[in-house]
């Protein structure tokens, strides 16, 4: 296992139904993907301004709103 | 305030591995992540984030900065504000250097001298021989910078004297460019003075300098000089070196 990597992400993006979310690995020379590299533990931490339903969520924090 | 909640879309999944949003489900993400397993990968790769509208078309890719090798695995985190670095990628490689050195040993001892130092050809190490090489102009040994851009450098002289200089002496190292006078290198040259005393004088005292330089006009190649200056009064030995690094293209100076 090597350290972990981490980059930007644009700020307050906000992804709709039907936007697709995809995790892949490309080649670094050609950008194409390359075969046999599995995605496990795949997860979208954020706010959620639409109907969760039908979302697999897993263990998730509310945060209580103010006087809450 | 709109509930925080981590979605975890996927079990197990071959790269690309997609989540389709559910039709009223919106995200705003905070943190996007994967457990990349690359034990079986066919070879190097770059873990990259993509999203993709409903209308199908490509919002964005977005890849770490670094590689990953072939049957390694890897933790990938995407959030807002945060840059890559540290990580189990490619080793750094991404500034380009030069870096030369030379001596000149026949400085006169008397009054107010300044010369050069002779950067020489077969001291040259750079990892680009492209941006960066060694070339001569009026005899004296130069780093010559043939692309446009940004760029800093530092020199340094070593002033060796057998005896102390007297009191008052100053010695003094810069760099200047072969386009002095013109915008190549802002005021003409950059350096650093030091004014001594005799017995704050220590044989082998290095001073350094530091200076940006740009090229927005004048086409490269460009010469880089390391020169030196003192009035010790005494034979002087200067060692010198000078490095130099490519910062970018469209820096201000």
């Amino acid at each position: 296992m090597s350290l972990p990597v981490k980059t930007g992400l644009p700020d307050q993006m906000q992804l709709d139904g039907d936007f697709i979310v995809r995790w892949s690995a490309v080649d670094p020379t050609t950008g194409d993907d390359v075969s046999g590299v599995v995605i496990t533990e795949a997860s979208v931490y954020g706010e959620v301004t639409g109907d969760s339903t039908g979302a697999d969520s897993g263990p998730f924090m509310l945060v209580p709103g103010p006087g809450a | 305030v709109p509930p925080e909640k981590q979605i975890i879309p996927l079990g197990s999944a071959d790269a690309p591995a997609s989540w389709t949003l559910p039709p009223a489900f919106s995200i705003i993400p905070e943190v996007v992540y994967a457990m990349y397993d690359g034990s079986g990968a066919a070879g190097d790769y770059i873990p990259t984030l993509e999203i993709i509208s409903d209308s199908g078309h490509v919002i964005g890719k977005i890849p770490m900065d670094n590689s990953v090798a072939a049957g390694s695995s890897v933790e990938a985190t995407w959030a807002p504000f945060l840059r890559s670095g540290g990580g189990g990628g490619a080793a750094f490689s991404g500034l380009k250097f030069a870096h030369m050195a030379g001596e000149n040993s026949t400085f006169a001892d008397t009054g107010s001298n300044l010369a050069f130092v002779d950067l020489t050809s077969p001291s040259l190490v750079t990892n680009d021989t492209t941006t960066f090489s060694a070339t001569t102009s009026g005899g004296v040994g130069v780093l010559s910078i043939n692309a446009v851009g940004s760029y800093a450098l530092f020199g340094s002289v070593n002033f060796d004297t057998a005896t102390v200089p007297a009191a008052g002496s100053f010695v003094q190292t810069f760099m200047t460019g072969g386009a002095i006078g013109a915008e190549w290198i802002e005021a003409g040259y950059y350096g650093q003075w030091a004014k001594f005393s005799g017995t704050d004088w220590e044989a082998g005292a290095t001073f350094a300098s530091l200076a940006f330089v740009e090229s927005p006009s004048h086409p490269p190649p460009q010469f880089i000089f390391l020169q030196a200056g003192q009035n010790a009064g005494h034979a002087v030995v200067m060692n010198g070196y000078l490095t130099c690094i490519a910062l970018g293209t469209s820096l201000p100076v």
